[in-house]
C-alpha cells in the first residue's frame, strides 16, 4: 500500500510539491498565530499575578490594625494574594529600583515611605469594590489600583484569542479543503485505472488506502516543514516575539516544549491529512 | 458452473437480452457467437456484475451473482479472468506492470510477482517485452498482455470478449490456440466472437445469440448466418 501511495505521489511531482507548499505555509501561519495566542495569554497571566491593589497605610498605625486588614483580606474569597510591605521593606524596594541613581537615595529613610498592603484579586472586576470598601478605613491613607490597565489588557487578550482562534480554524479548514480538492482531482484523473482495478477484483481497501496514505503523507510532510521553519525563526533570535519571552522570563525554549510542539503539530498534520483524504475517498470513490 | 435462468436485460426501452437460458460446465470451451449488438458483451458484463439483470438469475458455482453485495464483489471477480474487448490496459504502465496488477491486487509478495509475471510472459509469447509500453507493442502482443493479465491470478473461468478483433488471421489463430491450451490445462473458457471461420474450424460448443436471445446451442456444427 505504501509503495502504491508513493507511486501516486511520484507520478504527479509538481502538483504534490504545490500542495505540500500550500499546506506548509498554512501550518506555519497556524503555528505563528498559536504562539501569539500563548504570548498574549502568558502576558495577561503575568500581569494578573502581580499586585493589582495597594493600600498605603497611615504612619501611626497599630500592629493589630495591620493584622486585622491583612487577615480580613486573606479571608476574602475574591482575593488571590495578600502581602504586607513594611516601611523597611519599602525602603529596600526603593533602593533596589533606584540603585543606579545615588542622588535619589541620599535623603530617603524608611520613615518617609509608607507601609502598605498589596493584594491581587481573582477577577479584575472586584478591584473597585475592594478599593471602595477600604477607602474609609481609618488605617488607610491612600489606595492605588491598576484596574483600567489590567482590564484593557484582558479585553485585548480576549480579542486576540478570538481572532487567533478564527485564524486557526479558518486555516485548518483551508488545509482540509486543499487536501480534499487534491485527492479528489487525483481520483478523477485515475478514474480509468480505478475502474480497471475494480474489474480485475481489487478490494475497496486496496483502492482507497493509497489515497488515504497519500493525504496523510501531505499532512505529515507539510506540518514537518512548517515546524522546522517555525523553530528556525524562533531560534534565529530575530523573532520579535523573543523580546516578550525574555521580558516575561517564559521558558518556551526548553526541549520539552519543542518536543510537545513538534508532536502536536505533526499529529495535527497527520489527522488532517487522514480526515480530508477520507472525506475525498468516501465522497468520490463510491 | 455458469447458469443463466430467464435473464432479461433492458436499457431503457431497448432490450439487450430477452429471456436467456443456458448452462456452462467446468472445463468447457464455449463460443458465444452473434453479430455486433446481439448481447455478447452484455452477457459478460452480467457475469462480471458490471450490470445487474432486469430480471432472471445468474449463477456462478451456485452463487446468485446479482445478489452479491458490492463489498464482496471483488471476491467474485477474482474467480474470473476477463479479456476485455477494449483491452482495459493502463497505457502509462509497461507490459510487465499491467500484468503484475492482477497479482498486486491479490497482495502477492513482490518476489513472487516478478517470478510469476516472467513465467506467464514467456508462456504467452511476450518474453523480453517486459519494459514495453502498450503503444510500443503490436496488436497481437497487446492482446497477449491482456490474456496474461487475465490468467495470471489463476481464475476458474476465462471470459474473452472478441479476442481476435482487429488482429490479422494468423495472429488471431495464435490467440485462439493460446486460449485452447488454457482450456486443455483445465480452465473453463468462454469466447465471445463474430469470427465464424475460427468458430467453425474448432468444432466446440457454440451458443448463437440473435437480438438478445439464444437461437442455437450446439456442439461441433458449422454455424452460418
Amino acid at each position: 500500500m505504501f509503495s502504491i501511495a508513493w507511486s501516486h505521489i511520484r507520478r504527479y511531482p509538481y502538483q504534490a510539491v504545490s500542495v505540500i507548499a500550500v499546506l506548509a505555509l498554512t501550518f506555519f501561519v497556524i503555528s505563528r498565530v498559536t504562539l501569539i495566542l500563548i504570548v498574549s495569554e502568558l502576558t495577561l497571566r503575568n500581569l494578573e499575578g502581580k499586585p493589582q491593589i495597594t493600600l498605603f497605610l497611615k504612619d501611626k498605625i497599630e500592629e493589630r490594625d495591620i493584622q486585622s486588614i491583612t487577615k480580613e483580606l486573606k479571608n476574602n474569597p475574591k482575593v488571590l494574594k495578600v502581602k504586607y510591605v513594611s516601611k523597611e521593606d519599602a525602603l529596600k524596594i526603593y533602593r533596589e529600583q533606584n540603585k543606579k541613581d545615588p542622588l535619589l537615595l541620599e535623603m530617603v529613610t524608611a520613615n518617609i515611605l509608607p507601609a502598605s498592603i498589596e493584594a491581587s484579586t481573582i477577577k479584575i472586576e472586584d478591584l473597585s469594590s475592594l478599593a471602595k470598601y477600604y477607602k474609609n478605613n481609618p488605617a488607610v491613607e491612600e489606595i492605588s489600583f491598576q484596574q483600567d490597565v489590567v482590564r484593557n489588557l484582558s479585553r485585548w487578550a480576549k480579542a486576540v484569542r478570538e481572532i487567533g482562534l478564527e485564524h486557526i480554524g479558518s486555516h485548518l479548514l483551508l488545509s482540509l479543503f486543499v487536501i480534499i480538492l487534491f485527492i479528489s482531482a487525483k481520483i478523477a484523473v485515475k478514474k480509468q485505472e480505478i475502474e480497471i482495478l475494480q474489474l480485475l477484483g481489487a478490494s475497496r481497501s486496496y483502492i482507497r488506502t493509497p489515497f488515504i496514505l497519500e493525504g496523510m503523507f501531505y499532512g505529515f510532510l507539510s506540518s514537518f516543514l512548517a515546524t522546522a521553519a517555525f523553530l528556525a525563526v524562533i531560534l534565529s533570535g530575530h523573532d520579535p516575539l523573543n523580546i516578550i519571552f525574555n521580558d516575561l522570563s517564559i521558558g518556551v525554549f526548553e526541549p520539552s516544549v519543542y518536543a510537545l510542539y513538534f508532536g502536536v503539530t505533526i499529529g495535527l498534520g497527520l489527522i488532517l491529512g487522514w480526515l480530508s483524504s477520507l472525506i475525498a475517498v468516501f465522497r468520490f470513490l463510491k | 458452473m455458469i447458469k443463466f435462468e430467464d435473464v432479461i436485460k433492458k436499457f431503457g426501452t431497448n432490450t439487450a437480452l430477452s429471456g436467456v437460458n443456458f448452462e456452462i460446465q467446468d472445463k468447457e470451451f464455449v463460443f458465444l457467437v452473434g453479430r455486433s449488438g446481439c448481447g455478447k458483451t452484455t452477457l459478460f458484463k452480467l457475469l462480471n456484475r458490471e450490470y445487474l439483470p432486469t430480471s432472471g438469475k445468474i449463477f456462478f458455482n451456485e452463487l446468485n451473482i446479482p445478489k452479491i453485495s458490492s463489498g464482496k464483489l471483488w471476491q467474485h471477480r477474482r474467480k474470473l479472468g476477463i479479456i476485455f474487448q477494449d483491452m482495459k490496459l493502463l497505457y502509462d504502465r509497461t507490459a510487465f506492470e499491467n500484468i503484475a496488477l492482477a497479482l498486486n491486487i491479490r497482495g502477492e509478495k513482490q518476489e513472487n510477482v516478478k517470478k510469476k509475471v516472467k513465467e506467464i510472459m514467456e508462456l504467452v509469447g511476450l518474453k523480453g517485452k517486459d519494459n514495453f509500453f502498450p503503444k510500443e507493442l503490436s496488436g497481437g502482443e497487446v492482446q497477449r498482455v491482456t490474456i496474461a493479465r487475465a490468467i495470471i491470478g489463476n481464475p476458474e473461468v476465462i471470459l474473452a470478449d472478441e479476442p481476435t478483433a482487429d488482429l490479422d488471421q494468423s495472429t488471431g489463430w495464435e490467440i485462439i490456440q493460446l486460449l485452447k491450451m488454457l482450456n486443455d490445462a483445465g480452465k473453463t473458457v468462454v469466447i465471445a466472437t463474430h469470427n465464424f471461420d475460427i468458430v467453425n474450424s474448432l468444432k466446440k460448443r457454440v451458443i448463437l445469440l440473435e437480438k438478445g436471445a439464444v437461437i442455437k446451442d450446439e456442439i461441433g456444427r458449422k454455424i452460418k448466418i
